[in-house]
């Protein structure tokens, strides 16, 4: 088919205008690539978890108690609305690996017997099943962290007892996709793992002989879980439950909601900016372009052309840049989809984490793209296509100026300044389209890189200023007053503060949660109650403090009363008074005196553990005495801690930060670049003659730059707030009742963000000013406008 | 005029354009010398190469070949730099399209020049110069054709060039106004001494002119001394 002639303009017009038009299609690109990445990451991860899940028949509830009858489980499966049931034995152990600072600690768990229902159905990946009693799998991610093998010998203690357990093999479970220590926030391999053993050998280490201290349970379809996860309280509470949780309170599970929900904002939220500010723009080059081509319209509607044929003209010009960004973009997305899959499968554990990018998504995209932009140039293209064509063929009327209402501000501004004042006033809606461009450009840039300062403020609000010990140790059980003695007196000791831990269901009318209630002495030095800013929060005899949080859950505030049914032992309730709030990051925490232990429970004054200060030189001695101890069930190390956070963050948050300074770049320079290209094309003329009258190159080019600044002034502080204001937006979006991400964006992550977009904006002025230079003086002043 | 100094003297001076079409002699060994004080008028048709020799006289433009010197100076040699500095320093435009900054009052495009001129005058004795003292403070479009030219002559003359070059000055505007800006032309020219050279269609504006030269084809085809200059003001065309 011969092309029509119409097409051949376009092409034409595509081509003259690429550099533009192909900054613009880049600024869609990079919200379409966020766009793709974002949701087929998702998707994918959503699809695996959920095939993943049923395939391993992942239970809907999870229960934790002291000690059951095995028997137990037909009780468990009375409860209405549950289709299986199996317990299990579950404990921990501190394995003897080299792990560096701190102990390494491990859930040991009882394999499913042959008779059970096959839940949380574990995936192996390297050996075979475990077949003696002293052989275990080994969570595929401790066994890559510490070079196990099939056939290792795997030192371990278990409730006191040194075991020479032998890895049979590697395995997977959808309990643990996200290995991490209860309390803890990211997966550390070389400090955590999980071990699966023959149920009689661990029973038998456990003291559980024909008993459980765990259940798992699988509820039919439309079954209620709240009515469920009550029963089960009911049925294990005389057998020392502490409550049961479901599966969105799995602590792996939640982990991996909560990367779903984060991933689902920024598939709506970052495309949506770039795609508007692209939008902005191109409306911005096309109203442009059309305005040039007034007289050239006016002759195609003289001949006989419909208005329709060429409003279609220009919003074809309008979908090709569309369908580019979405075609780059699209590609872009797919690639940064696959690498953050990949990254994901590095936290994420499970048997195929396959990339699958669903082809909706691609559609989406490459449907909304040209849309958005047809949308975007609409109002232009009708409003250049009404006018008649005998007033199209007449040049357009000269721009009428005025001295702006702002002007007197600008007095002493020689008529260089005011002339670029007057550009930027004469088009109010382009130039805060421009601003708020740089606006969002830099905004984009903050919330992309303020993740690095979330991170550092955890850190240092809960591992620097509210942490001064060295080490946490844990006892595997609530121990009197000689075993905290003895902690005080390990080798290298140089202060020891114990804590008792309580599980408690803490309860304000309807409302109620599981929650672990310390216990901490007088002296409370090396792990003060403080809050998010580091104040200390008291501490009065005969109340509770809690977390804000909790207290918000609970509808109750400092000075209310609450019930606690205390969740080991005879299982007390108590009636206390909350006596402050501890505005927190993380959990949700109760605290008390430990003077005050004895209204709760009947075991006397006993302890779950200590914080401890050590002296540096005697580090090694004090961690084999530990090691050693067979009470212990594990030491944490504070600076290990830290230095697990850091690596992280190093890893994930550098990786993704290329990216965005890469697509914050392309926003600031393709804004820069568009609004600076028109800004020499409307007023070449003027340009021209400041050249004619004198004027130095270096000269005329600093209206440019002046411009560039003026915009930059006003469009970066706005950036600075918007970005803060989105951060505040995105980390309550993701609060959850563990975590409370601090909304803070530190002064080095504006002077980034700042320094970026600047440096961008100047290099698109610079780019804008070889146009400058290609200005034909004698040409542009001959030439009528 | 003969036994002033000479502003410029041109010798054998030639430019040509390469164009798709070929080669293009705009200019074919142009001999001229303009006095200082002169007031010069170019008349010729399109494409006779009187713009050219304008644009080069006004480092604007170079040439191809040939000898130019302005003051004594060598303008051939001379750098972009250089150029710039002789337009700033020494030369005033005006255009046929005025191409004054619209985002300007009458005053800020004269002050535009004054800013950067070495000994200028005020914009207010620029535009009171050619009668428009009570129109300073109005924007380009606020202005009438006339008007507009007379603003951009103010902005050429308020830092006292050494020569005036004028590029179909009264093209664009009727014949009374047309007049009115060749009167202001002419007094600028009486009062400062300022060496003008007018390119033109229109012959009748060779009436107030010292000289006047015809160019046809990229050379000089005809020079007639005046010594009687009519006043600008009994001009009719």
């Amino acid at each position: 088919m011969v092309m029509k002639t119409l097409d051949r303009k376009l092409l034409r017009d595509l081509a003259a205008m690429k550099v533009p038009l192909g900054a613009i299609a880049l600024v869609m690109a990079c919200g379409v690539a966020a766009f793709v990445m974002a949701r087929t990451a998702l998707i994918s991860l959503q699809e695996s978890r959920d095939r993943y899940y049923s395939e391993q028949r992942f239970a809907d509830v999870f229960a934790t108690f002291r000690r059951a009858p095995d028997r137990m489980v037909r009780d468990l499966l009375d409860i209405p609305g549950v289709a299986a049931a199996e317990t299990r034995v579950v404990l921990a152990a501190t394995l003897e690996v080299p792990s560096g600072e701190g102990s390494c600690t491990a859930r040991v768990i009882s394999l499913p017997g042959e008779d059970g229902d096959g839940l949380n159905r574990i995936h192996l990946r390297r050996g075979r099943w475990p077949e003696a009693a002293d052989e275990v799998l080994v969570s595929d991610a401790l066994a890559g962290a510490h070079r196990l093998e099939p056939g290792d010998v795997l030192p371990a203690v278990i409730h006191g007892h040194r075991l020479a357990l032998r890895v049979s093999g590697t395995a997977l479970s959808p309990e643990f996709i996200y290995a991490i220590r209860p309390g803890e926030f990211l997966p550390d391999a070389r400090r955590f793992g999980v071990l699966w053993m023959p149920r009689d050998a661990l029973a038998a280490a456990g003291g559980l002989r024909g008993a459980c201290n765990d259940a798992a349970l699988k509820l039919h379809a439309g079954a209620s879980e709240a009515a469920v996860l009550a029963a089960t309280d009911r049925i294990l509470a005389p057998w020392g439950g502490v409550g049961a949780v479901s599966r969105s309170d799995q602590l792996s599970a939640r982990m991996v909601d909560h990367e779903i929900r984060e991933l689902n904002a920024m598939a709506t939220m970052v495309p949506g900016i770039f795609l508007f500010v692209a939008a902005f723009l191109l409306r911005t080059v096309l109203a442009r372009l059309i305005g040039t081509q007034r007289e050239q319209m006016a002759a195609m509607r003289a001949f006989g052309y419909p208005a329709t044929r060429i409003a279609w003209h220009y919003l074809k010009l309008a979908i090709a840049v569309g369908l580019a960004g979405a075609f780059v973009g699209t590609l872009a997305g797919l690639w940064l989809g696959r690498s953050l899959t990949e990254m994901y499968a590095g936290f994420f554990r499970f048997p195929v984490l396959r990339y699958e990018p669903a082809p909706a998504v691609l559609l989406a995209a490459s449907i909304l793209c040209p849309a958005a932009a047809a949308l975007a140039v609409w109002s232009a293209v009708r409003a250049a296509t009404v006018i008649p064509p005998a007033e199209a063929m007449r040049p357009e009327a000269p721009p009428r100026f005025s001295v702006s209402a702002g002007e007197r501000f600008f007095r002493s501004a020689g008529p260089r300044r005011r002339m670029v004042l007057r550009y930027l006033t004469h088009h109010p809606w382009r130039t805060a389209g421009t601003m708020l461009g740089i606006a969002l450009g830099t905004a984009v840039l903050i919330l992309g890189t303020f993740s690095s300062d979330l991170f550092r403020e955890i850190i240092d609000v809960m591992y620097r200023g509210s942490r001064h010990h060295d080490y946490q140790i844990v006892l595997e059980e609530p121990a009197g007053p000689d075993a905290a003695r003895a902690l005080g007196r390990l080798p290298g000791v140089l202060r020891s503060e114990t804590f008792r831990t309580v599980p408690v269901r803490i309860r304000s009318g309807p409302q109620s949660r599981l929650v672990p209630m310390t216990a901490y002495g007088p002296e409370r030095q090396l792990v003060p109650v403080v809050d998010r800013r580091l104040r200390p929060v008291p501490l009065e005899r005969g109340g509770v403090a809690i977390s804000s949080e909790l207290a918000r859950i609970l509808k109750v505030r400092s000075g209310d009363a609450v019930a606690i049914e205390v969740l080991e032992g005879r299982q007390r309730h108590v009636s206390t008074t909350v006596t402050a709030l501890i505005d927190d990051l993380a959990g949700l925490q109760a605290v008390m005196q430990l003077a005050d232990l004895p209204k709760y429970t009947d075991s006397g004054a006993t302890v779950s553990g200590a914080y401890v200060r050590i002296d540096a030189v005697e580090s090694e001695s004090f961690l084999q005495a530990v090691a050693a101890a067979p009470a212990v069930a594990g030491v944490t190390s504070r600076a290990a801690m830290i230095e697990t956070f850091q690596r992280t963050m190093a890893e994930t948050l550098l990786r993704m930060r290329f990216f965005n300074v890469l697509f914050a770049c392309i926003i600031a320079c393709g804004v820069v670049y568009n609004t600076g290209r028109i800004t020499v094309a409307e007023h070449r003329r003027e340009f021209a003659s400041l050249r004619v009258l004198g004027f130095t190159e270096a000269e005329v080019s600093r209206l440019l730059f002046t411009e560039t600044s003026l915009i930059l002034a006003i469009g970066l502080p706005l950036g600075l707030v918007l970005g803060r204001l989105l951060a505040g937006a995105v980390v309550a979006s993701l609060a959850t009742e563990t975590l409370r991400l601090p909304a803070v964006v530190h002064p080095p992550t504006y002077a980034f963000a700042a320094a970026v977009i600047a440096s961008a904006a100047l290099a698109a002025a610079l780019a804008v000013r070889r146009q400058l230079r290609r200005l034909d003086l004698i040409a542009v002043l001959k030439a009528r406008d | 005029m003969a036994g002033r100094p000479p502003v410029f003297a041109v010798g054998g001076l030639c430019r040509d354009y390469r164009t798709g079409a070929g080669l293009v002699r705009a200019l074919r060994g142009v001999s001229l010398t303009v006095s200082e004080g002169e007031f010069l008028v170019l008349l010729g048709p399109s494409g006779s190469g009187k713009s050219t020799l304008l644009n080069i006289l006004g480092g604007l433009d170079r040439p191809t070949a040939g000898s130019l010197s302005f003051r004594g100076t060598d303008l051939v040699v001379a750098d972009e730099a250089a150029l710039t500095r002789y337009r700033r320093d020494h030369v005033g435009f005006v255009f046929q399209f005025y191409n004054l900054v619209p985002s300007l009052t009458a005053r800020e495009n004269v002050a535009l020049v004054t800013e950067i001129a070495a000994d200028p005058m005020t914009p207010e004795d620029a535009l009171a110069r050619v009668g428009l003292a009570d129109r300073m403070d109005h924007f380009p479009s606020q202005l009438s054709g006339g008007e507009q030219q007379r603003v951009a002559i103010a902005r050429s003359i308020a830092k006292r060039p050494d020569v005036l070059l004028c590029d179909e000055p009264t093209g664009a505007l009727d014949v009374e106004t047309g007049a009115l800006v060749l009167d202001v032309m002419q007094r600028l020219n009486e009062e400062t001494g300022t060496a003008m050279v007018i390119i033109t269609h229109n012959a009748v504006i060779g009436g107030m002119a010292d000289r006047v030269i015809t160019m046809r084809d990229g050379a000089i085809a005809g020079e007639v001394r005046q010594a009687q200059r009519q006043r600008a003001a009994q001009l009719r065309w």
